[in-house]
Formats: C-alpha cells, structure tokens, sequence
C-alpha cells in the first residue's frame, strides 16, 4: 500500500486501486481477508465513509466479496479479472500516450519498436 | 450499522439569517445537515462560520429562519443542549477554572460523557489538570476543547477551529483519534478550519459558507468533481475566458490553464483539442472560489 496522492483525484478511487494493486501483485490472495473500513480510514487518515466507497466499488465489480459478521474477502479469480482490466487500461495509459508524445518528437513506429526491443535485450 | 436509514434531518437550518447591530453575519442560510457523517464547514475569514456553529448549537438566537434539531427548534431546546456540544476556538466563561474541573461540569453536563476515553486524551495530550484554563498555552486550550468534543461523544459536535495553535504533531494526533472515534462511534461532526489541505480527507460533506449565505452543500467527492483545471493552447482557450464558469485564469507562452466551476459537458471534445483536463486540490478549489466572489461583489459596490 502506498501514499494516497492529494491531486484532487477522488480518494475512494486511489483506495480501490491500491487494493487491485495488492491483489495484482500477490500481497492480497484469492479468498485472504481484505482490512476492514475502519482500519483503512485509520491508516490513510480518511474518512470511514470514503473507505468504505472504495471497498463496496470492488465489491460490485465483484472482486470482493462479503462474509456476513467477518469482513470482506477477494474473490476467487479475482486477480485474472483485474489483470484482464488494467491490460485494457494500459493502452489508454501507456501506448497511446506513448505513441502522440513518440509523433510529436518525430519518433517513428519502428524506432519505438527499436527501442523497446533496446530495452528488452538490456534487462536480459 | 443501522439496517433502517433515518431520513429525519438530525439538524437542519432554513432561511435563517443573523443580525448584530446593523451588520448581516448569516443571511438566508439553508442546509440540511446529513447524520453520522464528518461535514467540513469552509469559509473566508469573516464568512459567518462561527455564527452560524453558535446558531447551530442554540447558543444565540437566530434574526429570521428556523433551525431543527430532530424536527424541534434548537433553542431553550433540553433535547439540543444535551446532545449538541459545541466547541468554540475559546471559551471565554472557562478562564478561571482548572482543567480538572472543567472536565468535572463536562461530565455532568454532557449524558454520555466517557470519563475513561476523556482521561485518555487529558494523557495523550499532556494536559496539566491542575492549571487554569487562562493560564494555558493557546494550543492547550484548543486541546482541551477537543477533549470535550471527542469525549462528550454527543449527537451533534461542533468544533470551531479545533487545531488552534496547535503543532502539526498535535494535529495529526486529532485527526487519528477524530477517525478512530467517530469509526467507534459515528456521530454527527461539523468541523470548521482554514487548513483545508489537511483536514480535505477527513470530510464526507462540504458545507461552503459565502458572505453569510451557504453557498453549496455536497460530498466531498462531487463537490470536487465540480472543478478541474483545463490548460492548453491559449487560442482555444481564451475565448472561454469569459464564460461564468471560469473562476481563474493565467496564461504563460502561449499556454493558457483555467479554473472550471460547473459541469463540462464538452469534456471528450476538450481532450481531443488536446487540452489537458485535471482535478483541482480542494485547498486551491477553495481560494479560487472565494477569490471569484469577492471580486464579483466588488463589482456589484460599484453598480
């Protein structure tokens, strides 16, 4: 779990993305109890109410789900689901910006595929 | 939690205004304040913040309007007095007491007044118990205050100011123990301060106050959605220059950012333009708005 970042970018959202990313990530496995409301508001100094609208959006998606009298608890398959969506968002997020900031330096397709490739051979 | 919502405003004021002596503190104010949340009451100095707490709590009678607690008139309201505490950024009737005994009258006057959770807090702050309260620094006043509030564990709280003088460390030890307590014991919270950028986070309801008049009451969340920065090319953007809904706006080189306050309904149209749309920090939201205003009233004078 991160810093929450005071952009104006609503809390609940940075919430229920921090607890993607720890599902993403293994931090948070299938079926392992997610903190509770209360313990949320408390460690990120927010409001109960705005922890709990982040957690009952994930419940929706039904990433999360709720065991009466215990707490909430990842779902079953949850971290498929969650990849399969923010591979979605990676194109908006990454390659097209990418692309229009590559086009306006005048960087063409195939030198980015260039040095994607640079990168690659790098990391090995 | 509750399995049956109550729709009952717990506090509400309609049309009410306050007069002192020719001068208009609170003109018209209408808001309905919703149960068991934390509500940030924001304003420019001089606004009618702590006329409209004392209002709100009964301590002083309204010139026009009604103001409800459970549906009944706040004032010379037993019910009210018990289960609305106020906190005021000082309490001028505490000067010669000790704070021992200021706790003391707080335990009989307020019905669930927790005398564990209230030496708890007298500790964690490090309050001396035998000093008066004149001869306390103004960040002990204002931490005595908050013992009141937090202990008190009325319906209704509100603090004015409640971080006074106090240090950042202080500050951030009453914003984990407001969260802690009011998680344990949600309740009715209305908080007025000038740090907004701290204290943002903690609110679920923005109550705006304007020259006396509440001019929004909403969730945080929607209250920000109302506003983003919009920056890009100053030819595509200065001719929104003088739509009502810019409330500010700066040009450097070329580029032009703006302050929207409203819907955007044209917001896929913008971004294709390439303009860049981004939230606006409620603290910045906040100078912004009051800044408009003020100029536009300034205007009004001279009409």
């Amino acid at each position: 779990m991160g810093l929450l970042r005071d952009d104006g970018r609503p809390i609940f959202l940075q919430i229920a993305e921090k607890i993607e990313d720890d599902i993403i990530e293994g931090r948070l496995p299938e079926e392992s109890q997610v903190p509770s409301t209360n313990q949320f508001a408390a460690f990120y100094q927010i409001n109960p109410a705005t922890a709990a609208k982040g957690v009952n959006m994930l419940v929706d998606q039904e990433i999360l789900y709720k065991k009466r009298g215990i707490g909430m608890f990842v779902a079953e398959g949850a971290r498929v689901v969650l990849i399969e969506k923010r591979k979605e968002q990676f194109y908006e997020q990454y390659v097209v910006t990418m692309i229009n900031e590559a086009a306006k330096l005048g960087i063409t397709t195939r030198q980015l595929s260039e040095m994607i490739s640079r990168m690659e051979s790098n990391e090995s | 939690m509750r399995d049956t919502i109550d729709t009952t405003p717990l506090l509400e004021c309609r049309h009410v205004s306050k007069q002192f002596s020719g001068t208009i503190a609170v003109k018209e104010a209408t808001a309905s304040f919703e149960r068991d949340a934390i509500h940030g009451l924001l304003g420019a100095n001089g606004a009618g913040k702590t006329t409209l707490l004392h209002l709100l709590s009964g301590q002083i009678f309204q010139t026009q309007g009604d103001i409800l607690y459970e549906g009944y008139p706040v004032h010379e309201n037993p019910q009210a007095v018990a289960n609305i505490c106020f906190v005021k950024s000082e309490e001028r009737s505490w000067m010669d007491y000790k704070v021992k005994h200021l706790m003391n009258f707080c335990s009989l006057l307020y019905p669930h007044w927790d005398e564990e959770f209230a030496n708890e807090l007298l500790r964690t702050f490090r309050l001396p118990l035998g000093r008066r309260y004149k001869n306390l620094s103004r960040g002990m006043q204002s931490l005595v205050g908050i013992v009141r509030g937090l202990a008190s564990r009325c319906q209704v709280t509100l603090f004015d100011e409640p971080t006074l003088g106090l240090d950042a460390d202080m500050r951030e030890t009453f914003y984990d123990l407001l969260i802690r307590d009011f998680s344990e014991n949600p309740r009715t919270i209305i908080l007025s301060t000038h740090l907004i950028d701290e204290s943002a986070k903690l609110f679920q309801y923005i109550t705006l106050i304007e020259q006396g008049t509440i001019t929004t009451h909403l969730e945080t969340e929607q209250f920000m959605e109302q506003a983003h920065y919009l920056q890009g090319n100053s030819s595509l953007l200065e001719r929104l220059s003088e739509d009502p809904h810019v409330l500010h706006q700066e040009s450097l080189a070329g580029t032009t950012r703006l302050v929207w306050w409203g819907d955007l309904d044209n917001r896929e149209q913008l971004i294709h333009q390439g303009i860049d749309i981004q939230p606006v920090p409620l603290q910045k939201l906040f100078v912004y708005l009051t800044r408009k205003r003020l100029k536009s009233s300034q205007s009004e004078d001279v009409i």
